[in-house]
């Protein structure tokens, strides 16, 4: 088949001018139904970990509670975020370039995989089978279907980012576009990368450990793929090589998520295109070894491997992000002052367009991301201040910036745009859409204020209960932890209000929403040989 | 060469780009002093 054969595929986006393979739309539309079903299951385990850890409410029995924290890492870091990735590299190479994507059986064929892997892990999780928390640290043991669920899902995903990488290569090959490539999907290329990188890792971790877990009489002993025991410290290290790895991922696609919603929002083009390039570049080079601030506790690993990589190598990736941090406001600063916003030095910033979702989505996913999240995550990696924080709630406090306050709060932003421009639906519920961002973005901050200073206080991470009512001694807490543990409680409330406000919005837009109608359009290769 | 090309010309930026380092240090050296203060060697 030539290019031109897959020339009446296409659609013309009547408000972008973007052409759109539809093919390519459905594939975008699976992958981000499943991302928010998955997300709605991640946010009910959340709201009733956060009533648990209200110490006066301490909702849920010992057992539920480690079960749904299992579910809730699981569900939000694993499953709602990377298909909503997925759904994104898709978007990016085709629909922001042009051109087909090529593979649709494919497509079809490694989403099937990563929803088998999603519901096996689930049912699993679910039915009291896998209570090993997101981690699964050995000798910690889960039915194998769990670490089977989790290959079959690392798969897909990796199938895809290939799949992303051939896109980009037919994009170029038959014409559908030239020159460099966008901001946007240069920021995604990136996150695949490391994507690659990053399941490659787990698959060293999870492979050995799903062995493991099979039992006796399905590789019996003798057997070269029998495992008797999985070495703790290898499978931390293997793990994190993905666990932080992915967050990075998570990070370079927030951060073109941002530029994306900025220049949608308020017409803002990067000031330095080549600079925001390096900073990415920056990312991969940074943060592979910069993983180990996981491992800064662990035994067996020498003090100087551990600071030299999570200082110098990871201040890399640092480098990075400060590099965007001035970027990102520079860029729509510009574009404001070229409006004539011109008075004093915030004039671009108070009258920029606030009551529009995918900017307040944006800002505040930045703001949270950058002065609380990246901040706090820095001091953490310090060898002397993970003694003191390492298993304390600081760590979630941290996490639950940089993860749901920043990137979950970006991609909330995006689903605004993808809805009418990509799935062509209107949006029901527009009005309520613009206090969704804001809601989401206080409730998160509250949660994530809560757990940093009970943190600090001593307060454990996936604990049930920090006063351990049952033990001989207990341990003289300051006063204050249990109004930091309150504000948990009432920061998950806020937050969850906004989760599932966003929830609504998407669900009955995207399958009631009022139906755009498409522009089919012919569209051939623009820079094939040949062509016009 | 377009005479129309355009120029960065971000001082409020700037400013939030130092706000920023200016809470970096803050956040950074109040959390040491409370951890600190939690976690006496004794």
């Amino acid at each position: 088949m030539s290019a031109t054969d897959f020339s009446d595929q296409f659609r013309t986006c009547q408000t972008t001018g973007l052409k759109v393979h539809r093919p390519a739309q459905r594939l975008i539309w699976i992958n981000a139904v499943s991302a928010v079903v998955f997300l709605l299951i991640g946010g009910v385990m959340a709201i009733l970990i956060a009533l648990t850890k209200w110490q006066a409410i301490h909702l849920l029995e010992q057992d539920l509670f480690y079960r749904f924290v299992t579910a809730h890492g699981t569900n939000m870091l694993v499953f709602w975020i990377v298909f909503f990735e997925m759904a994104g590299l898709i978007f990016g190479s085709a629909v922001v370039l042009g051109s087909r994507f090529p593979g649709i059986a494919f497509g079809w064929f490694n989403w099937g995989l990563m929803i088998t892997g999603a519901v096996m892990v689930n049912v699993m999780m679910f039915t009291g089978k896998a209570d090993v928390m997101f981690t699964a640290y050995p000798p910690l043991k889960a039915h194998p279907l769990f670490y089977l669920g989790i290959i079959l899902f690392a798969v897909g995903a990796l199938l895809y980012c290939f799949q992303f990488l051939y896109a980009l290569v037919i994009a170029k090959k038959e014409g559908w576009h030239k020159g460099s490539l966008p901001l946007f999907t240069f920021g995604l290329l990136t996150a695949a990368i490391i994507a690659i990188w990053t399941l490659l890792s787990g698959a060293i971790a999870f492979v050995p450990t799903f062995l493991w877990s099979l039992p006796k009489t399905i590789i019996p002993d003798g057997s070269f793929l029998r495992i008797n025991q999985v070495d703790p410290e290898f499978f931390r290290i293997a793990f994190w090589g993905f666990g932080h790895s992915a967050q990075q991922i998570n990070l370079a696609a927030t951060v073109a998520i941002w530029y994306l919603l900025a220049h949608l929002t308020t017409g803002a083009k990067p000031v330095n295109q080549k600079m925001c390039r390096i900073a990415f570049v920056l990312y991969l080079l940074g943060i592979n070894l910069g993983s180990v601030h996981h491992n800064l506790v662990d035994p067996g690993l020498s003090a100087t491997y551990r600071i030299f990589n999570t200082s110098y190598l990871f201040y890399a990736a640092v480098i990075g992000s400060l590099i965007h941090a001035f970027s990102l406001p520079a860029a729509v600063e510009t574009a404001q002052r070229s409006k004539g916003l011109t008075r004093g030095l915030f004039e671009w910033l108070t009258k920029a367009p606030w009551s529009h979702p995918g900017f307040s989505g944006f800002a505040l996913s930045f703001v949270i991301f950058g002065f609380l999240g990246g901040v706090t995550g820095v001091i953490l990696s310090v060898e002397q201040l993970n003694m003191v924080s390492h298993n304390t709630l600081r760590v979630p406090g941290h996490f639950h910036m940089t993860v749901v306050g920043g990137t979950t709060l970006a991609f909330m932003a995006l689903t605004y745009y993808v809805i009418p421009l990509v799935l062509q639906r209107k949006l029901i519920g527009e009005k309520l859409a613009v206090y969704q961002t804001y809601i989401f973005a206080v409730g998160i901050t509250i949660v994530s204020a809560g757990m940093t200073f009970a943190g600090i206080m001593g307060a454990p991470r996936r604990h049930y209960d920090i006063e351990m009512s049952n033990a001989v001694f207990q341990f003289p807490y300051a006063t204050a932890i249990k109004p930091m543990l309150s504000l948990v409680g009432i920061g998950a409330i806020i937050a969850a209000t906004g989760l599932f406000i966003f929830i609504g919005i998407a669900v009955l837009s995207v399958f009631f929403g009022e139906k755009i109608e498409p522009k089919v359009e012919k569209h051939v290769p623009p820079h094939a040989a040949g062509a016009a | 060469m377009s005479d129309n090309k355009e120029k960065m010309h971000a001082p409020g930026s700037l400013v939030l780009a130092l706000i920023f380092l200016a809470w970096f240090a803050l956040v950074y050296f109040t959390q040491w002093i409370a951890l600190m203060k939690n976690w006496v060697v004794y």
